[in-house]
């Protein structure tokens, strides 16, 4: 079925037509405007840490533009493997150091206090009954833009192994109603 | 195996969907000679945490003459200070909420940003109807905006809002301002369902 027509009302509209040269560079811009919350709602989940997701999001656009005319289209998944790319780095690097300096437990995470708000609180619940990779997939699939493939090149698995990740995670959840 | 639009799923994404509170809009973006400024300048290197460390043997050694003194600034603590930083001040209506904050409107997520709940609902329903009528649910962003220099003369200029909504590999978004007569909201800039009839227009609102 189509959609219904319009009901828009064009009256007193103004429409402001761009000049070439900025209709040319509105591609990285566009970008940037268009997939930072993407980004930064990834790292969030990912990291855990509003800093930290700040912090890696500017990197990652950082080391887009400088790359931007290997850039593919769409943009979403190469910026989101380039994200991930640099918290693992980041996160190694972290863990390096906690072991040789401050002789902390690997994986440790510094907790910034954002996690008292509701949401962190139940993501924190969430993150006792599935594994790192249960959990990226889930986030990675919330993002609409992204297909199997896609999730499956930015955490370096097959398609199949996306779908597999999902049911186990589902799986996970059904047995734990209280949490959803 | 379990389809992810599942009951599910359907009830993890609900969930988990109280992170777009959480999550910042993008800092302003200046493009010059291939770098951006503000990014470049959060970099971290050897270099400046040799700076920082030596600073702060200074401040060890040198703390008791300059305590008392006043801080010459203070950073935004939150995600919504941060994207108020700059010159947002004299921008932002004195009633706006600190933090964001998400509003229900037809099966629609609204996440309002720095925008009264009220004004931010009927806003998102004004862009909903306009640009998301042939899907039942979705989510969208709604922000004040700072400029409102393409406000026609029957809308008030003082104040109007962007309302983003994601499609596809993209967004589309439109600008609304409250008529001067009425007070009713309407769109005055911004993506209208099919462009066909826009030719010169590249879409997506005025900077």
């Amino acid at each position: 079925m189509s959609p219904p027509p319009p009901k828009v009302s064009t009256e007193g509209r103004l429409f402001v037509p761009m000049q070439p040269a900025v209709a040319r560079s509105r591609g990285l811009e566009d970008a940037y405007r268009l997939h930072y919350r993407a980004v930064h709602r990834y790292l969030l989940a990912f990291t855990g840490s509003h800093a930290d997701a700040e912090e890696i999001a500017a990197d990652t656009f950082e080391r887009a533009l400088r790359t931007w005319e290997d850039a593919p289209d769409p943009a979403l998944p190469w910026l989101l493997l380039t994200a991930r790319r640099i918290a693992m780095d980041r996160w190694r690097r972290a863990r390096r150091w906690s072991r040789v300096v401050l002789g902390l437990r690997s994986g440790e995470r510094a907790d910034a206090g954002e996690r008292q708000t509701e949401f962190w609180l139940w993501f924190a619940e969430i993150s006792k009954l599935l594994t790192a990779r249960q959990r990226e997939v889930l986030v990675l699939r919330y993002q609409r833009d992204l297909t199997d493939i896609d999730v499956g090149r930015i955490m370096g698995i097959s398609e199949s192994g996306v779908r597999s990740l999902v049911a186990r995670a589902i799986d996970v959840l059904r047995a734990h109603p209280e949490v959803l | 195996m379990d389809d992810p639009e599942s009951d599910v799923y359907a009830r993890f994404v609900r969930r988990f969907r109280a992170i777009e509170a959480e999550v910042m809009d993008p800092p302003p973006f200046t493009f010059q000679d291939r770098a951006v400024p503000r990014l470049v300048s959060r970099r971290r290197s050897w270099t400046g945490l040799v700076a920082v460390v030596g600073l702060a043997c200074a401040v060890a050694a040198f703390g008791p003459l300059i305590a008392g003194r006043p801080r010459p600034g203070s950073e935004a603590s939150s995600p919504a200070q941060v994207a108020a930083s700059g010159d947002s001040s004299s921008w932002l209506p004195a009633n706006a909420p600190e933090t964001a904050q998400i509003v229900t409107v037809d099966g629609w997520s609204a996440t309002c940003l720095e925008v009264e709940s009220e004004t931010c609902r009927r806003v998102a329903l004004l862009a909903i109807n306009n640009l998301g009528r042939n899907r039942p649910a979705g989510v969208l962003t709604v922000q004040n905006r700072r400029s409102c220099l393409m406000v026609p003369s029957w809308a008030d200029g003082t104040r109007c809002w962007q309302a983003d909504i994601p499609v596809g590999t993209g967004s589309v978004c439109m600008v609304i301002a409250r008529r001067t007569s009425d007070g009713t909201y309407a769109q005055v800039a911004g993506d209208v369902p099919g462009r066909a009839h826009l030719p010169t227009d590249p879409g997506g609102c005025p900077p």
